[in-house]
């Protein structure tokens, strides 16, 4: 009778420990597989290049800065601010680093390899990638995914004079994130592209240049050819209404 | 004027003065150890002393104003702030990280020899904010406590005001 208790104690105790296995959140079973917890990226390996930069920008706004910006905006009337403000609801954190060098080559690869490194790990997808071999940079934009929703985002711009990583953790309406540009360091791609195309032209090759000098050229002489052209019919026209003078 | 209120002026006077006369030394939170910095390896001495230190007083007596509870300010203007080693003011600033306060913003140009630092640290319902500024010519630090709740509603308050001033002025017109 006894034996007969334990061993219905023990099928029961199975049973819920089984069941309980079976119905553990997903997170938990997560950690054991190496799935990554969030989506805040490590960018302390890039500390290192500041004593190498002419110009560097650290920003970094999380917990009750970020509510303290959100309250800010909600004084503001501004329809722009008050969508900047709808953004800034859900996420948990902004971080920038962006650092500017008087001579190319100053970061190395391995630099930013250690960021791609943790942006392989399950959970985020590479949405975007542009590589130009003429200006040497190379753009990416990951996503952290979370069922339906975004959880983190990361971009990552790496040129021959500058490197630039945005790391934003939180619920992400992709709608909606370009009106973060130009606040809290994250760059304005209206404005930067503008400034990378000026910039850029210390990277763009002279053979390049020395072409669009010459289509320039070609083109001025078209022009002074048309003027010649009018000048003549004007020339002639005047001496049309000389004559019937 | 009674005895009593003539004691309780030369009271506030006194602590006034001392608060603006006293070395930052005495007072050894990151704020002063930050302006010290500054003084001591630039080489340079702060303007509106007494300025600062009695706005800081006004602040405090008054119980906070607009979501300002504390505030502490130095001014460096019109001095050569240029030829001083930059590591030390990075050391002593990011050494400020050690006591709890959480670096915001850190932005600096070797071009334009200009540095910034914000810091922020929670205290309670309370946002403690460190800023310091150095560029050729100038410098600022300041540090505030403020209620973020309390500068919000300022802020939505005197938008209001102004916003309602602005659509009075269209309607007049």
């Amino acid at each position: 009778m006894r034996r007969t208790l334990r061993n219905t104690r023990w099928r029961g105790f199975a049973t819920a420990a089984a069941l309980m296995c079976a119905t553990l959140p997903s997170v938990t079973r997560g950690v054991a597989q190496g799935v990554p917890q969030g989506a805040k990226l490590q960018l302390n390996n890039l500390e290192k290049l500041s004593d190498k930069a002419s110009e560097v920008n650290d920003v970094t706004l999380e917990g009750a800065l970020l509510e303290l910006a959100s309250k800010f905006m909600e004084a503001d009337h501004d329809p722009d601010t008050a969508q900047v403000k709808e953004v800034l609801k859900g996420l948990k954190g902004i971080y920038v680093k962006n650092f500017e060098f008087d001579e190319p080559d100053q970061y190395s690869q391995a630099d930013v390899d250690a960021i791609r490194a943790q942006l392989a790990a399950p959970g985020w997808t590479r949405i975007v990638e542009s590589h130009s071999r003429r200006s040497r940079e190379h753009d990416e934009i990951y996503v952290m995914k979370q069922g339906d929703n975004i959880a983190g985002l990361a971009i990552l711009v790496a040129e021959a004079r500058e490197l630039t990583v945005v790391n934003i953790v939180g619920n992400i309406d992709v709608n909606k994130l370009s009106l973060l540009g130009g606040h809290f360091g994250i760059p304005d791609e209206d404005k930067d592209h503008h400034k990378r195309k000026h910039k850029n032209d210390d990277a763009y090759p002279a053979r390049d240049k020395d072409k669009d000098k010459d289509k320039d050229k070609d083109k001025d002489k078209d022009k002074d050819k048309d003027k010649d052209k009018d000048k003549d019919q004007a020339a002639a026209e005047k001496e049309d209404t000389d004559d019937d003078n | 004027m009674t005895t009593t209120k003539r004691t309780r002026t030369a009271v506030i006077v006194t602590a006034t003065l001392l608060f603006a006369v006293l070395p930052s030394q005495a007072r050894a939170d990151d704020f002063g150890k930050i302006v010290h910095s500054i003084e001591s390896n630039y080489h340079v001495h702060r303007n509106y002393r007494f300025v600062m230190g009695f706005a800081g007083f006004m602040v405090k007596c008054a119980g906070g104003f607009a979501g300002v509870r504390g505030f502490k300010g130095a001014l460096f203007e019109n001095q050569r702030l240029s030829f001083a080693p930059d590591s030390t003011l990075d050391e002593v600033v990011q050494s400020a990280g050690d006591h709890g306060w959480q670096p915001v913003v850190k932005s600096y140009s070797r071009r334009h020899n200009e540095h910034t630092y914000i810091y922020a640290r929670q205290e309670g319902k309370d946002l403690k904010v460190l800023v310091v500024n150095v560029e050729p010519s100038e410098a600022v630090v300041i540090q505030v406590k403020i209620n973020p709740d309390k500068l919000a509603k300022f802020i939505e308050e005197n938008e209001g005001g102004r916003h309602e001033a602005r659509l009075d002025s269209m309607t007049l017109r």
